[in-house]
C-alpha cells in the first residue's frame, strides 16, 4: 500500500514539472534552449516514476547495492552539470554587459561631442 | 608634442576629484584629462565636469578594471600617443608624473609603474597592502620571470602600444598586478621607478582582510591562465 503511495506522488510529481516547463515555456519564460534540458529531466523523471525497476537495474549495473543511492547519485552529477553550465553562460553575460555598457558611454560621448559641433554650425551660419 | 591622456578613474571622490585635477593641471598642463566615474552616487562626476573635464560617467558601478579600460579604449579611439592612469583618490602626486613618462620615453618601455618600495620613499601603506604585494611578487617573478616590487600601484604610464592591448583585453575587476603579467606575456618591456605617494587623507579605502585574501586568490587564478611569454 506504502508502495503505491509512493508511486502515484512519485508520478504526479514528475507529471507537475513536466507540465509546469512547458507552461513556462508557452508564457515565454523560459527560452527554448534551457526548456529542452528541463523538458528531458522531467520527462526521464516520469519514466522512472512509472517503470521504477529500471532505477534498481541501473544501480545493480553500476555495483549500487541500494536502489535511491544509484537515484541521488545520478541527480546530483546533473545538478552540478547544470550548475556549471549556468555559470559558464552568467560569466559570458558579465562580461558583454561591460563590453555594452562601455560602448554606451563611449557612443553617448560621440554624440554629445556632434551635437556641439552642430550647434556652433548652425550657430555660425546664422 | 605627443597626445598625452590622463585617465582619472574614480568611484565616489567628491572630496578629492577637484584637488587631484587641480594637481594634474598645475604638474602636466599640455596633457588631456579624462575623468571615468564609475557609478558614483556622489558628486563626483558634476565636480569634474565643472571644472572642464572631459567625464564619462559609466552607468553602474562597474569596478576599476572596467573603468579604466574605458579610459584606454578612449585613449585607442582618440589615437592617444601616451596615457598616464592617476587614481581620483589624491594618493598619486601629479608632480611625479613627468618622471614616469619620461622613463616611458626613455624607456624602451610599454608601461611604466610607480613604485613605492624601491627605495625607501616614506611611503608605508597597511600591513596588508604589503603582504599582498610581497605575494605578488613572487608570482610575477615565478610566472612571468620578472621581478616587479609593487604590483598593486595604479599609478603608471602607458605606451600606445600597450593601451592598444589592454583597450581590447579586460583583465578583471583588480587589473594591476594582472596588467603586469598580461603585457610581459604579449611581449611588452615593463619598468619601474620610485615615486613618492601621499596617505590616503579623506575618504575610505577598500581594503579589508577577508576581501584582500579573496583578492588574491582570484587575481592568482587570473594571472596563472595566461600564456608564458615567448622570449625576446
Amino acid at each position: 500500500m506504502n508502495f503505491l503511495i509512493l508511486k502515484v506522488s512519485t508520478f504526479f510529481l514528475s507529471a507537475f514539472l513536466l507540465i509546469w516547463v512547458i507552461s513556462l515555456v508557452r508564457r515565454r519564460l523560459l527560452i527554448e534552449e534551457y526548456s529542452f534540458l528541463w523538458i528531458c529531466i522531467a520527462a526521464i523523471f516520469l519514466t522512472l516514476s512509472i517503470f521504477h525497476p529500471i532505477i534498481d537495474q541501473v544501480a545493480y549495473w553500476l555495483g549500487i547495492e541500494y536502489g535511491p543511492s544509484a537515484l541521488f547519485l545520478f541527480l546530483n552529477v546533473v545538478t552540478l552539470i547544470i550548475l556549471i553550465h549556468v555559470s559558464i553562460q552568467l560569466s559570458d553575460y558579465k562580461s558583454k554587459k561591460r563590453i555594452l555598457a562601455q560602448e554606451i558611454v563611449l557612443l553617448r560621448d560621440q554624440v554629445q561631442e556632434l551635437s556641439k559641433q552642430l550647434i556652433r554650425h548652425e550657430s555660425s551660419n546664422l | 608634442m605627443e597626445k598625452i591622456l590622463i585617465i582619472v578613474p574614480a568611484f565616489q571622490e567628491e572630496a578629492n576629484i577637484a584637488a587631484v585635477i587641480e594637481d594634474i593641471r598645475e604638474h602636466l598642463p599640455a596633457a588631456d584629462i579624462l575623468v571615468v566615474n564609475d557609478g558614483s552616487t556622489d558628486r563626483t562626476a558634476p565636480l569634474a565636469e565643472g571644472l572642464g573635464v572631459k567625464t564619462l560617467s559609466l552607468p553602474y558601478n562597474m569596478g576599476i578594471g572596467a573603468a579604466v579600460q574605458t579610459g584606454f579604449r578612449y585613449a585607442f579611439q582618440k589615437d592617444y600617443a601616451e596615457c598616464l592612469q592617476i587614481d581620483g583618490d589624491y594618493q598619486h602626486p601629479a608632480r611625479e608624473a613627468p618622471r614616469l613618462l619620461q622613463a616611458l620615453r626613455e624607456g624602451p618601455a610599454d608601461m611604466v609603474i610607480g613604485s613605492r618600495f624601491i627605495q625607501p620613499t616614506g611611503y608605508r601603506g597597511s600591513w596588508l597592502r604589503r603582504m599582498g604585494n610581497r605575494f605578488f611578487q613572487w608570482v610575477n617573478i615565478l610566472v612571468m620571470g620578472q621581478n616587479i616590487i609593487d604590483n598593486t600601484s595604479g599609478f603608471r604610464a602607458y605606451s600606445r602600444r600597450a593601451v592598444a592591448i589592454l583597450a581590447q583585453t579586460y583583465l578583471g575587476e583588480y587589473p594591476e598586478p594582472e596588467s603586469i603579467s598580461y603585457l610581459k606575456s604579449q611581449g611588452c618591456l615593463i619598468r619601474e621607478i620610485p615615486v613618492q605617494m601621499r596617505s590616503r587623507s579623506r575618504g575610505t579605502s577598500s581594503i579589508t582582510p577577508l576581501r584582500s585574501i579573496y583578492y588574491m586568490v582570484r587575481v592568482l587564478v587570473s594571472i596563472l591562465s595566461f600564456k608564458k611569454p615567448s622570449r625576446r
